[in-house]
């Protein structure tokens, strides 16, 4: 690029500073979207990767209870730690609880193992030395923590704290600090730890290191209720957990950056026209084709840098508001998550920055090659681009038409892959967002029409007008405000179905009135709980249930043991199932997901490993479930019981009779809990109820933020685009108040414009945020989740579409229509 | 027949720019004083950048000046308000621009209407007066053309006829053929001359041509920011 080409760009530049801050900005606003994202998943994947580093230590194996169970008693874990000889192996506490108010795991370990088990964690200086030790062995209630979470919680060496967990209180306090690892871990020795988790007598596991080929011996000699695991694939499972939640994240954010390349359209197109004397010139004097263009793209580059640079900063800021959102879905969704240090992989960045750049250049192409296709002659009038946009919307419309339907109906075609069905999605967006140059033009002209006819205010008629004859810069910024709204109105489709599913689902599920669980994760209710409350006169029945891992033919999952319910419980939340009773001998019910996630139909075959060898059970029905999108297994109570002796169980559903009084049983749960020395909680239906819906609101949130953000994109794109038209219809404007139009009708004019633009795109967006919702719903929840749903369509969604649209619109017109009245109409007539 | 009372009067105006930059000042009017009675063609000849345009803008009342004031038809334009000024420019004048300035999305009969569409005039009303403007400019058959698919003259024949279509008291004219070839240019003059008359308005013409100033009564040229009568004026 010649010097003399690059200054005449800088100057052109420098002369419409708010025509490059417009392109900038819109660049910004997108990669500042990725970049938060980003680092949202960033740093919740290296908390994830973190905190199951530092649990797991250099364990290369753990044994556990083989699905239920209490763990390992103390008397069991001394005879496998001694027979485990020579390997390094410690007994291990896992229970997460609050301290001193956060979200910690707390870890209970042999401490004189440490450094062979827990290198990572441990083995950095300053080691925990002697005397603190002893501390650590000795004291009760004695902890543990990394400085970092020392420093931020404010405690030092000798302070007490406080833990809860199930609803109790516990006392501990702090022994020591560790300058480096341990982030959300307090670390105590295992009988402290046993203490402090309400685990006596027991603990969760045995952390090992095996050389490989001593895996198979060990496993041989393991009582048949314990088993023995690699460690190694406990990140990457918690990765996969959460990695379709992260992809749904990043292909909002793109749209974010999309609305941003509409942007960099709008405002280079007006450059383009803006300088169209000047191109001729160019030409004139001899600038090849390819040169003009370059000239073009190179200043877009350079803007799109700029936005890029301002965006990564942007994005660092609003990603440290994200990351707590995201962690907090995770923590709600999947697992306990503390996100207490935020981390974005150089990868994201670039990608970030990359697709900026692609964008910004693939949305400069058309307005490039516009500038090097015209001939110099041709390039002295300004009302080329128009002329061509007329002609060019409707094949374009006809092109988008083509691109959308393709799309959709490769939707119709069975598939499973995310990914695949991002990219349909994205087909059917684009494609129909093509057709809104067209679509408003055809609008606007026939409002002028209209108006004409019936004499309307000369206003609407001269703002429809402009409308339909600027359809190169208005088509674009409608195209950009329509995709952003129709996101909205998707999303909005979406969630609310998704709600509605949910409730309708919790409806049903909830069978009983109250629930009784205990305070410990994975524990069980005390032995014969269960006859002694359905003795009393107020309950009508007494559902049993436990939640365990197991080992299936095809990797771990979660079976639900439970009695069977009532047929009109559980029968609408049947998706499929074989004929006769599904819940019957030999049979086994799966969730949706799970069906999803392992292409199961009823009649196949799942095999589950149990404490008597492997069991092959039948599919008997996919039952709908939005508890887990890993999926669960479910099998009647009677049939468990006949593999697993101790099954125990985790839950009882209690239903009142019609006069039951729930104070009394109350009571009396109260009363049994004493008599076992056990802390037991009651919970009323409707409060899981409200905690379910809470946590789903939250859950949501995030994507609330990201639509707010994407319409940001957008508005900033619709105000770019007006502007441009304000300036170019200056002498426009001036000739009108030269005729006699005053600057309120002015004013109204450029308001009206703004209007049109804002309710077409907002009317446009209804049926394709419909088509997006039904293909969120269709596609994309099945292909990331396994849920299916029924497509719910709130009126709030349809309303709040066309007048976000407009409000964005109208808020947008509202400075050219202002400085338009404002100015002169001398100097609008002069030209200056 | 004419009227004697003075249409357009304009005294001592002056006005001056800034230059670029800021530095110094541009003196483009010296106490400029212009009278004109109704029915009357008063033509400024100039040569460019003598401050025929910037004349013509305070004598409209869309710029204003440093010193001086404009009466037009008898109402002094620095006593009004911007709403009054925009009522009167409305009603009372209509201007000719030598790059016809006609709006790209309206019709050539909404072009000439606009006038009256911003005065609030029915529509009803208005057409049988656009019509007969359209039969005397001889543009019948292009109502319903845009600019765009006119040529030079028609374009020019338009801007007549929005300046004439509410009857004003005073025209003003700035370069009106000077983006028209002599043929078409002597064609347009014409026009504007017999229009002229038979509504026995007051005329400005601003050119730098003296075979246009040729249909004026009285000639003025503008040199140094002051205005002078001409030598060779004439009269019909």
């Amino acid at each position: 690029m010649s010097p003399i080409l690059i200054h005449l760009g800088l100057r052109q530049l420098s002369r419409q500073p708010w025509q490059a801050g417009l392109t900038v900005l819109g660049i910004a606003l997108g990669v500042a979207v990725v970049v938060a994202v980003g680092l949202a998943n960033d740093s919740a994947r290296r908390a994830i990767t973190l905190s199951v580093e530092q649990l797991d230590g250099r364990a290369s194996h753990r044994i556990e209870p083989r699905g239920a169970g209490e763990g390992i008693t103390d008397a069991t874990a001394a005879r496998l730690l001694q027979r485990l000889g020579p390997y390094p192996a410690t007994a291990v506490i896992e229970q997460p609880l609050r301290l001193e108010g956060e979200g910690f795991t707390l870890l209970g370990i042999d401490l004189l193992q440490a450094d062979a088990l827990r290198g990572a964690a441990l083995a950095t200086t300053p080691r925990p030395d002697p005397a603190r030790l002893v501390t650590l062995l000795t004291e009760p209630g004695a902890l543990l923590l990394g400085a970092t979470d020392a420093r931020r919680l404010g405690v030092a060496p000798g302070d007490r704290l406080r833990l809860r967990h199930g609803g109790q209180l516990y006392q501990a306090h702090l022994a020591g600090v560790l300058d480096q690892g341990l982030e959300g871990i307090a670390l105590a020795d295992l009988a402290t730890a046993q203490t402090l988790a309400a685990r006596p007598g027991r603990v969760d596991r045995i952390d090992l290191v095996l050389p490989p080929e001593a895996g198979a011996e060990i496993a041989a000699t393991l009582p048949p209720e314990l088993q023995l695991r690699a460690t190694a694939g406990r990140g990457a499972a918690l990765h996969e957990m959460t990695r379709a939640f992260r992809i749904n994240l990043l292909a909002m954010s793109l749209i974010a950056l999309l609305v941003g390349g509409f942007i960099v359209y709008s405002t280079q197109t007006f450059a383009v026209v803006r300088r169209r004397p000047q191109l001729g010139m160019l030409r004139a004097l001899g600038a090849t084709r390819a040169r003009v263009a370059a000239l073009i793209l190179v200043e877009t580059l350079g803007l799109a840098l700029i936005g890029a640079v301002l965006g990564i900063g942007l994005g660092l800021l609003a990603g440290q508001g994200l990351v707590q959102l995201v962690a907090r879905t995770i923590d709600d969704l999947y697992f306990r998550l503390e996100v207490t240090r935020l981390a974005l992989d150089p990868e994201t960045l670039l990608l970030g920055v990359a697709m900026a750049l692609l964008v910004a250049l693939g949305a400069a192409l058309a307005p490039a090659l516009e500038a090097a296709a015209v001939t110099p002659r041709e390039a002295m009038r300004a009302q080329g681009l128009e002329r061509r946009a007329h002609g060019w919307a409707g094949p374009l419309a006809g092109l988008g038409g083509v691109i959308a339907l393709g799309g959709w109906l490769a939707t119709l075609v069975p598939g499973t892959s995310l990914a695949q069905g991002f990219a349909l999605l994205l087909l059917v967006v684009l494609g129909s967002v093509l057709c809104v140059p067209a679509l408003l033009r055809v609008t606007a002209t026939a409002l002028a029409e209209v108006g004409t006819r019936l004499a309307a205010p000369l206003a609407l008629v001269l703002a429809a007008r402009a409308v339909a004859g600027s359809v190169a810069r208005t088509g674009i910024a409608a195209a950009a405000l329509t995709l952003a709204v129709a996101t909205s109105v998707g999303i909005g489709v979406m969630i609310e179905s998704f709600r509605h599913s949910v409730i309708d689902w919790l409806d049903h599920t909830l069978e009983g009135e109250l629930y009784v669980t205990t305070d410990t994760r994975d524990a069980v209710l005390p032995a014969g709980l269960d006859d002694a409350l359905g003795a009393t006169g107020d309950l009508a029945s007494v559902i049993r249930a436990r939640r365990m891992a197991v080992t299936t033919g095809t990797g771990e999952a979660t079976l639900l043991v439970r009695d069977r319910p009532a047929p009109d419980a559980t029968g609408p939340m049947l998706l499929a199932q074989l004929d006769g009773d599904p819940w019957a001998a030999g049979r086994i019910l799966v969730s949706e997901p799970y069906a999803h996630h392992h292409r199961l139909a009823p009649g196949d075959h799942i095999e589950l490993a149990t404490p008597v060898g492997w069991r092959r059970f039948n599919l008997g029905a996919i039952f709908r479930d939005y508890g887990s999108d890993r999926g669960l297994l479910m099998l009647d109570y009677r049939e468990a019981h006949a593999y697993w002796d101790e099954i125990g169980f985790g839950s009882l559903a209690l239903s009142l009779t019609p006069d039951g009084d729930p104070q009394r049983v109350r009571e009396r749960v109260r009363t049994l809990a004493e008599a076992h020395d056990r802390t037991l909680l009651l919970t009323a239906s409707g409060e899981i109820r409200t905690l379910t819906l809470e946590i789903f609101d939250r859950t949501f949130a995030i994507t609330e933020v990201l639509r707010l953000l994407a319409l940001a994109v957008a508005f900033v794109g619709v105000l770019s685009a007006l502007l441009a038209l304000q300036l170019e219809r200056r002498r426009t404007h001036a000739l009108l108040r030269a005729t006699g139009m005053s600057r309120r009708s002015l004013t109204l004019t450029l308001l009206t414009q703004g209007s049109i633009l804002g309710l077409t795109a907002g009317l446009l967006a209804i049926p394709l945020g419909l088509v997006m919702g039904e293909l969120l719903i269709r596609i994309i929840n099945v292909r990331a989740f396994g849920w299916s749903m029924a497509l719910q369509i709130p009126a709030s969604a349809l309303l709040s579409g066309p007048l976000l649209a407009w409000g964005a619109a109208l808020f947008a017109a509202l400075p050219p229509a202002l400085r338009a009245g404002r100015e002169p109409p001398a100097r609008g007539l002069r030209g200056d | 027949m004419s009227d004697t009372s003075p249409q357009l009067c304009a005294h001592d105006l002056y006005r001056h720019y800034r230059e670029a930059g800021g530095h110094g000042e541009r003196r483009v009017l010296e106490g400029v004083a212009l009278s004109a009675r109704a029915g009357e063609c008063v033509a400024l000849l100039g040569r460019s950048g003598s401050g025929k345009s910037t004349l013509l803008n305070l004598l409209a009342g869309i710029d204003r000046p440093d010193r001086g004031w404009v009466e037009v038809a008898g109402t002094r334009l620095s006593t009004l308000g911007e709403p009054a000024l925009t009522r009167l420019r409305r009603r009372r004048i209509g201007f000719i621009y030598q790059s016809f300035n006609l709006i790209d999305e309206l019709t050539v009969a909404e072009n000439i209407a606009l006038p009256l569409a911003l005065d609030g005039v029915r529509a009803r009303d208005a057409r049988p007066r656009i019509a007969a403007m359209l039969e005397r400019l001889g543009l019948g058959g292009r109502a319903n053309a845009f600019p765009d698919q006119l040529s030079g003259g028609e374009q020019q024949r338009v801007a007549i006829g929005r300046a004439l279509i509410h009857e004003p008291a005073l025209i003003l004219a700035d370069e009106p053929t000077g983006n028209l070839d002599a043929d078409t240019g002597a064609r347009v003059l014409e026009l504007l001359a017999a229009l002229f008359r038979e509504h026995g308005r007051t005329l400005v013409l601003v050119t730098h041509s003296r075979a246009v100033a040729a249909i004026a009564d009285r000639v003025l040229t503008l040199e140094r920011g002051r205005l002078r009568a001409d030598d060779t004026a004439l009269s019909w």
